[in-house]
């Protein structure tokens, strides 16, 4: 190196492959170059790369020799370019085509809105066009090309929704042969219009369309200057306009900001606004296209201008989606598909069972098997079809209720109508709140299978303030009873937490064995005689509650009717563990617990207080269940309490995919089926309820196992499923 | 003389990715082939269609000369085909022996299993190839570097001829990896072939006769040691020039940031894996700890970040008392961890990318404000810094396990370095990335250091430790066996002082 270094500052561009003379983007990035350092005084160093691996080096050479300032085409290697900067933080690169992806303070990306000048283009193509059939020749499916591309193809239809536009590629941007042809093929399909984005591969296409007599829309620059050698190239006629793009101007700008000390990095757009793309002037066809059409082609470019109109195309050239239809379809099917497709399953292997254990159903085949098989039919169908209206109701008599209703005011007809519904409801409530408890300890990676024995010392607690507490209004006494159960249930599994984070003792273990003791406890305090037994009954049940305990029934004047405000309650619950898991930090707490207890620790999260907490949640929620039976069903407890709702619970949070909505769907079916169920064994039915325990257990298998529906049903799994965390095996810890 | 096997225009397609793409490679006899290639690049996939795992959709491949089809493992070692896993297939309370005529026992009258028969098997291949090694010892009490020994026999005991290595010095000392070489070279001169997997350029150039590059599923180059350097190796891996050396200036170190005295803790098992350990690191410098892996240094870290119960000595950062501290508090003093084994203790894969990101500070402002989280916080958060930090993903609300290892490291780098921190602990940072982000890394943390933050970098690479550090302490058995200045000591010397030779 010799001391001969100027004092003027330096600006460098390194072309992409090809020249500064190429006619485009090389060229023009260089034009802007020379103007900004004629303007500014700068002095410019210029390398043009050969071979695409010479690219790095020559940038390191201009970044050694002490460019400040680094314009260069990022569409082929920006990536590699990034990389680069970070190792010469004093010169700042300035890239053509390419939005940086890293952020860093040298490094600047310069984009166009090719989309807005091929809109333009496609606007007037719609026009013009007279066979309805226009062409895009592009040449390789990068942003920029698809920019254009999808630009065009919507403003052919914003002029002319009666268009059609055909397209292809060429897979390179040089070879004109593959351009030619690809013109006559899309000639062949009965283009008229013809706009081709793709270098000398696309103008070679322009040139094929134009000598056919098709018209040509040029891109980039003024293709009438270069392609048509300034309309003395056969042809030039036929061009209408080209979609430029300014590249000489941005450059331009960038080095005056970058001068200016106004360049940090990022992304500059230019756009139809700032003058960085634009529709070239129509030349030898200006006669051809009428004053209507060029005052059309104004309001367009107005309109996309001030942002009125958009050409709904995204950054990567990429169509963007708009409206509903669109929205509806991406969502993700299958979530929802494969739940109802195990419930159907079931039913149907159910069906099966149920014509297997019908002694009619034998008689009829043991007669022909024609007979058997319609005998196996109706069986079927009676059996589902009281499942259903157990479940629901019958359809004509609850509408005969509300004509009824609505022609007397009197209920009596409707409310017998929808008592099956309420009822479904009300079997609904618990599950709810039991299949949200044992949710929410799985979000913790936690084995909650004490939801039995919470539920039953959540009971004796609200049942215990129900009674004990005499004289206080409902506004009082009421919370306080459902805090009751809250709190027994909460204190019991919080046991078996606070053994799990002290002792590393697997919650499995302890709630079962925690479920025994409450079992046990239940049966000591109740027993006649027993602390909380009612005196002088012979039964072993606690007193009745206070009317100021009750929780509020739907129907107070009709007690069959025995769905009550503790459903409201229910979704509340629902409304509220969603909020607490996915919202709070303390939830964000729980689900990092569970989903990875290492990851937690190392984060600084305290893994003991996650577990007493979650458990204690849980055991609140298990509560409530039991509360709810107390409070707002049987309003007194006796010993013989559980149904079974404890284990149930396990198999909604697994069917719920532990998500609070998805356990409120389950319980709701578990509640219809369960109202369904009574209704199938009673005439002229007369299904066994194990039918309906087994309809169940093949709902669940089929849920635990999606494979086994996927199987069935030939549907291929969604990549990259985001299945929920339940817990980690019997020997983690 | 044909050669020993030939792999003709293998090609593989897996739903979106060509693993394989018309790779030839011919492997003569008694010579070494190195395949050399980035992680993805294809080279486990070839080296399972050849152990019959994959089948191809294309290609042929030739035993001398000989068209094979090979359609499970058992039939790859009926050709005489061996692999070594990079992860041992032994039992563990299994002998030697035992585990050595798994599947192809010795049998007395037909019924009886005959392990002594096998154990003077053994005993001959020993002795041939210089594989020393008691039979009757439990494969448990070995060393790793022995346990690779039994791998190796089993090949021989079954009679293999081409053997195939899969990164077999990432679990071994320098002298245990020249130890290595010379079996390799006995096996060598006894008639073997052998494929040696790796991504280390300097082994390649030492041990291998012939190397096979490839690069996104593609063979980038062959070549031999003779006609080529580790830097046009590196450039053909990873298809542009890379820089080897990490760029730095010499240290300015500052005022004590880290001060661990006589520190001492015990492994999971409950053995002492701590004796004692003390060291100092300021601010401004990197402190490397080099060492094999398993002489504490996994324990060290955990007990620094409150992951581990300290039983004596102390540990002070800037100026604090945190012996036994909780690992939120040490956070919070300004610790930055990127841990180890990332996908179990830095990430939570299941998480989207944006939740990983503040992973440690969720519950601080501006991301959540009395107990309610802030996802739009938390996004833009998440926004920023993934541009900052070059973590390339489709959207922040994929589950992070979508990202491949090097985005993932990124993330827990951007979630770390994005907190105001003075002091940081990386273990293994660079662990199984591809050269591309290993660069990356490497150039953050001097970046970090510059800045004036104090860095302990633990890695068994001892190419990194050497190329990063500013000060190198050496680890073995639960204590610092020597602190040197990292540009007055030679690799040789490091390699040594891990082998637990202290030379005066």
């Amino acid at each position: 190196m010799t001391e001969d270094i100027s004092t003027k500052p330096q600006v460098g561009l390194v072309t992409d492959i090809g020249q500064i003379d190429d006619g485009t983007y090389n060229q023009y990035a260089y034009e802007g170059l020379l103007r900004a350092a004629d303007e500014f005084g700068l002095e410019s160093r210029v390398i043009e790369t050969a071979v695409l691996e010479e690219f790095e080096s020559n940038l390191i050479q201009l970044a050694k020799e002490g460019c400040k300032l680094l314009v260069t085409i990022g569409s082929r290697k920006g990536e590699d370019v990034e990389r680069l900067a970070a190792r010469f933080p004093d010169t700042h690169f300035i890239l053509v085509d390419y939005t940086p992806y890293a952020r860093a303070k040298n490094v600047t990306g310069l984009v166009f809105a090719e989309d807005q000048a091929g809109f333009m283009a496609g606007a007037l193509a719609g026009l013009m066009t007279a066979s309805g059939v226009v062409g895009f020749v592009g040449g390789v499916d990068v942003a920029p090309v698809l920019k254009y591309h999808h630009g065009f193809e919507h403003g052919v239809a914003h002029t002319n929704n009666r268009a059609r536009v055909v397209h292809a590629y060429t897979g390179s941007f040089t070879d004109q042969e593959k351009g030619e042809a690809a013109a006559h093929s899309l000639l062949d399909q009965g283009i008229d219009t013809l706009f081709a984005a793709g270098g000398p591969s696309g103008s070679a296409a322009l040139r094929t369309a134009a000598a056919q007599g098709a018209w040509v829309v040029g891109v980039d620059q003024d293709e009438w200057g270069t392609t048509f050698e300034n309309g003395s190239a056969p042809g030039s006629d036929h061009l209408l306009t080209s979609a430029v793009k300014r590249i000489d101007h941005a450059v331009y700008t960038a080095i005056r900001q970058a001068l200016e000390g106004k360049l940090t990095g990022g992304t500059l757009t230019f756009n139809l606004a700032n003058d960085g793309v634009e529709l070239a002037p129509y030349h030898d066809a200006d006669s051809a296209i009428s004053s209507e059409i060029q005052g059309k082609i104004l309001e367009i470019r107005k309109a996309l201008q001030t942002r009125e109109l958009d050409t709904r195309v995204g950054p990567d050239g990429q169509v963007t989606m708009q409206g509903f239809l669109p929205r509806i379809l991406s969502w993700n099917w299958q979530a929802v598909l494969l739940p109802f497709l195990a419930i159907f399953s079931a039913l149907v292997i159910g069906a099966i069972f149920i014509a297997a254990f019908d002694p009619e159903v034998w008689a009829a085949f043991s007669e022909g098997f024609f007979k058997g098989l319609g005998a196996s039919f109706s069986s079927i169908a009676q059996a589902y079809t009281s499942l259903f209206e157990g479940a629901f109701g019958r359809p004509s008599k609850i509408i005969e209720g509300f004509r009824i209703y609505a022609q007397t005011r009197d209920d009596v007809v409707l409310r017998a109508a929808i008592r099956p519904l309420t009822e479904s409801l009300r079997l609904s409530t618990p599950y709810i709140f039991a299949g949200l408890a044992v949710a929410l300890g799985f979000r913790c990676g936690l084995f909650n299978i004490g939801a039995e024995g919470q539920y039953f010392v959540g009971g004796l607690l609200a049942v215990f303030v129900g009674y004990s507490i005499k004289g206080f209004p409902l506004i009082i006494h009421l919370p306080l009873a459902i805090i009751g159960g809250m709190v027994g249930g909460a204190l019991w599994s919080a046991i078996a937490g606070w053994l799990k984070a002290k002792t590393g003792a697997h919650e499995v273990i302890n709630t079962i064995m925690l479920n025994y003791i409450a079992f046990r406890l239940a049966d000591y305090l109740l027993n006649v005689g027993g602390p909380m037994s009612r005196p002088g009954d012979f039964r072993p049940v606690s007193p009745e509650i206070e009317l100021s305990a009750y929780l509020p029934q739907f129907f107070p004047n009709d007690p069959s009717i025995r769905l009550n405000s503790g459903f409201i309650l229910a979704l509340i619950a629902v409304g509220v563990v969603y909020w607490f898991l996915f919202k709070t930090t303390l939830g964000f707490e729980i689900r990092t617990v569970g989903a990875n207890p290492h990851a937690a620790r190392t984060a600084g999260i305290n893994v003991s207080r996650s577990f007493v907490l979650a458990m204690a949640f849980s055991g609140a929620l298990a509560g409530l269940a039991g509360a709810h039976d107390i409070l707002g069903v049987l309003h007194f407890m006796p010993n013989a309490f559980s149904s079974g709702y404890g284990f149930d619970a396990i198999a909604l949070a697994l069917l719920g995919k532990s998500h609070p909505v998805g356990v409120l769907l389950a319980s709701l079916l578990f509640g219809f089926l369960r109202a369904g169920a009574q209704r199938m064994q009673a005439p002229p039915a007369s299904v066994p309820i194990d039918i309906i325990q087994i309809v169940q257990a093949l709902i669940i298998i089929f849920i635990a196992a999606p494979e086994v529906v996927r199987l069935i049903y030939r549907i291929r799994a969604a990549r990259a499923a985001d299945e929920a965390v339940f817990t980690r095996g019997w020997g983690s810890t | 003389m044909p050669p020993v096997l030939e792999l003709r225009g293998i090609t593989k397609a897996f739903p979106g990715v060509l693993a394989n793409d018309h790779i030839d490679l011919t492997l003569e006899e008694g010579t070494v082939h190195a395949l050399l290639g980035e992680n993805g690049a294809g080279k486990s996939t070839l080296m399972n269609i050849l152990y019959g795992l994959y089948t191809p959709d294309e290609g042929e491949i030739y035993i001398r000369d000989q068209r094979v089809e090979i359609d499970g493992p058992n039939k790859a070692i009926s050709l005489g085909i061996g692999m070594v896993h990079q992860h041992f297939m032994l039992i563990p309370v299994f002998t030697v022996a035992e585990n050595v005529m798994l599947g192809v026992e010795s049998l007395r009258n037909g019924i009886f299993l005959d392990p002594s028969a096998a154990a003077s098997r053994i005993g001959e291949i020993s002795q041939m190839y210089g594989l020393r090694v008691n039979p009757n010892t439990y494969v448990k009490e070995l060393p790793v570097g022995i346990q690779q020994r039994v791998e190796i026999i089993k090949l021989l005991y079954r009679e293999a001829d081409i053997l195939i290595l899969d990164e077999p010095t990432a679990v071994l000392t320098p002298q245990e990896v020249e130890e290595f070489f010379k079996i390799i070279r006995s096996l060598v001169d006894r008639g073997k072939s052998l494929i040696f997997i790796t991504h280390k350029l300097n082994e390649v150039m030492e041990i291998a006769d012939d190397i096979t590059v490839l690069r996104g599923g593609r063979v980038a180059g062959v070549t031999k040691p003779s006609q080529t350097t580790q830097k046009e190796l590196a450039s053909m891996m990873v298809g542009r020039e890379v820089v080897l050396q990490v760029d730095k200036q010499p240290a300015e170190p500052g005022d004590v940031v880290l001060q661990v005295e006589n520190l001492e803790a015990v492994d999971d098992r409950g053995n002492a894996a701590l004796r004692g350990v003390s060291f100092e690191v300021r601010e401004g410098e990197v402190l490397g700890i080099a060492g094999v892996q398993g002489n504490g240094q996994t324990e060290l870290v955990q007990a620094l970040t409150g992951l581990r119960n300290i039983l004596a000595g102390s540990v002070h950062i800037a100026g604090a008392d945190l012996t036994n501290a909780s690992p939120r508090k040490i956070l919070q003093q300004g610790v930055a961890h990127v841990p180890e084994d990332r996908q179990q203790d830095g990430l939570v894969l299941s998480f989207p990318v944006s939740d990983n990101m503040v992973l440690n500070t969720y519950y601080k402002p501006p991301f959540a404000r009395y107990g309610s989280l802030n996802q739009k916080q938390i996004l833009a958060a998440a926004d920023e810094r993934a541009r900052e930090y070059d973590v390339r993903t489709p959207s922040l609300s994929i589950p992070v396990s979508n990202l491949s290892g090097g985005n993932q490291q990124k993330v827990i780098v951007a979630r770390e370095f994005s907190r105001p921190i003075s002091l940081l602990i990386a273990s293994q940072p660079t662990r199984g990335l591809d050269v591309g982000s290993i660069e990356y890394i490497h150039r953050r943390i001097i970046e970090k250091r510059d800045e004036g933050t104090a860095v302990l970098l633990v890695s068994s690479e001892l190419e990194e430790v050497m190329s990063l550090s500013d000060r190198i302490a050496v680890m073995f058995e639960g204590e610092i066996v020597d602190i040197l200045w990292a540009d007055e000591v030679t690799r040789e010397q490091v390699g040594l002082l891990m082998a637990g030779v202290k030379g005066d």
